[in-house]
């Protein structure tokens, strides 16, 4: 099942995600475990992609050069935050920041797996592909891949885990 | 890939107060997940999560909350760095029982429930289990069925006339079901009785894992897995998001960085009955060495 709708943050509608990206995120709603019905999922898979949003943009996108990437990590728990901080080579462009001229995201996907419970979400899966163009003192292009694991509170969705890799694209 | 990161990172221990022994009976086919009341102030390190697993034979209309576990595991997960150990306890080691005095360890379970237990082997090990899990054994066959089967590396050849009397090979075996709840459970045939059956347990610990963990990135497996779980499982006192943190957890161990110890003791004899008397300074010594990051370099 593709695409999304209904009101989310960034106000998906057609598996688009229509923030301030210079490219859209696809936005694809993956495997729904459990009870939860289309108007839910649909409303899960937006909150999700506006945090995965939140990551990509504040980690691979913005303004160069600059050496903060802490932003990225606003939706992540304290200990997911500590640990993607600790990680400035995959998690987020923080290990070059400083010396690239420019950050270009050129494609952005992300699946959305979730476990549904009593009608409510319980837990979630995004399964993430950004690519990212470098440019400056790095010359390259990386693609990221992985998961985040996520599951929702009373502030919101919140990133407790992730399984990423980083590379060069067609390495 | 230029750089890979595997890690994982759970809020689950803190603020773990609520005493939550499920109402009534289970059935002997279910799951039971029970926290912890950590009331006592036992300081854990929170990054690393604490589960013993507990094995019973309950029959059918028995309450495996009020039997003689039989298998028991003391599971410690990092959840920073992937890293898992298990510590075996041997059914018959003769302990301290809180409020009861010395008996068998798996006899807490009979006086006093999961939290008995748990407080139990935690005083053993001077580590303070988080969760008990009790899964009686047609429970643990179904889990290993829905997984589709486990694959361990089985160390020597051994049959049991009554169990499984074509016996099982030496080397990489694949077990399912029954058939691997059944290579848990058989010590007569083996040279050191129940310290090789807790050596076992553990095989199929790692063998569950393993399964997992190989199809963890699977589109939607995860979730599935859990929603089983829940259909099955003895308690609401567990939410469904801390479940889902905790099989996420389970799938990110990595097996390069499981250790495993089976607590050694003595043969002894208590009142005319066989007994093992444990190495109780090598049972704080594991303690000690795992409790901050769940590895154990040397049994």
């Amino acid at each position: 099942m593709a695409g999304c709708s209904g009101d989310g943050a960034d106000g998906e509608r057609d598996g688009r995600s229509r923030g301030e990206h210079a490219v859209e995120t696809e936005a694809v709603l993956g495997k729904v475990r459990g009870a939860l019905d289309d108007a839910s999922a649909q409303q899960a898979l937006a909150d999700v992609t506006a945090v995965v949003d939140g990551w990509i943009d504040g980690g691979y996108g913005g303004d160069y050069p600059r050496t903060g990437f802490d932003e990225a990590f606003s939706s992540f728990t304290a200990d997911a935050r500590e640990l993607a901080l600790g990680q400035p080579g995959v998690m987020s462009n923080a290990e070059v920041g400083g010396s690239l001229e420019r950050a270009e995201i050129t494609s952005r996907s992300v699946t959305v797996d979730l476990l549904g419970v009593e009608g409510r979400p319980a837990g979630a899966t995004a399964h993430v592909l950004v690519t990212v163009d470098l440019a400056g003192g790095v010359d390259r292009t990386d693609e990221v891949r992985g998961r985040l694991l996520l599951t929702p509170g009373k502030d919101g969705w919140r990133v407790f885990g992730f399984d990423v890799r980083r590379g060069e694209e067609g390495a | 890939m230029r750089a890979t990161l595997r890690t994982l990172v759970l809020g689950l221990v803190l603020g773990l107060t609520a005493l939550l022994v499920p109402d009534g009976a289970p059935a002997p086919t279910y799951l039971t997940l029970v926290k912890m009341d950590r009331a006592a102030g036992v300081d854990v390190d929170p990054d690393v999560v604490w589960i013993l697993a507990v094995g019973s034979d309950a029959r059918p209309g028995e309450d495996p909350t009020r039997t003689r576990g039989d298998a028991l595991q003391m599971v410690g997960l990092d959840t920073r760095t992937g890293a898992a150990t298990a510590v075996g306890i041997p059914r018959d080691s003769w302990v301290p029982i809180p409020g009861v005095g010395s008996n068998r360890v798996n006899a807490a379970l009979y006086y006093g429930g999961p939290q008995l237990l748990g407080r139990t082997v935690g005083n053993l090990l001077g580590v303070q289990p988080d969760y008990v899990m009790l899964a009686p054994f047609s429970a643990l066959a179904n889990l290993i069925s829905g997984i589709g089967g486990i694959t361990v590396d089985n160390p020597r050849a051994f049959a049991d006339q009554d169990l499984h009397p074509r016996g099982w090979p030496a080397g990489k075996v694949r077990i399912n079901g029954m058939k691997a709840v059944e290579f848990a459970r058989v010590r007569k045939a083996l040279p050191r009785g129940d310290f090789d059956r807790s050596a076992n347990q553990q095989l199929v610990l790692r063998g569950i894992q393993q399964k997992i963990a190989s199809k963890a990135d699977r589109p939607g497996w995860i979730e599935k897995q859990t929603l089983s779980v829940l259909r099955h499982l003895n308690t609401d006192g567990v939410s469904p998001r801390e479940l889902f943190r905790i099989a996420q957890a389970v799938a990110q161990v990595d097996p390069a960085k499981i250790t495993t110890c089976v607590l050694q003791g003595s043969i002894g004899n208590v009142g005319g009955a066989s007994v093992v008397l444990p190495d109780t300074a090598a049972a704080k010594r594991y303690g000690d060495a795992a409790r901050e990051d769940a590895t154990i370099e040397r049994c």
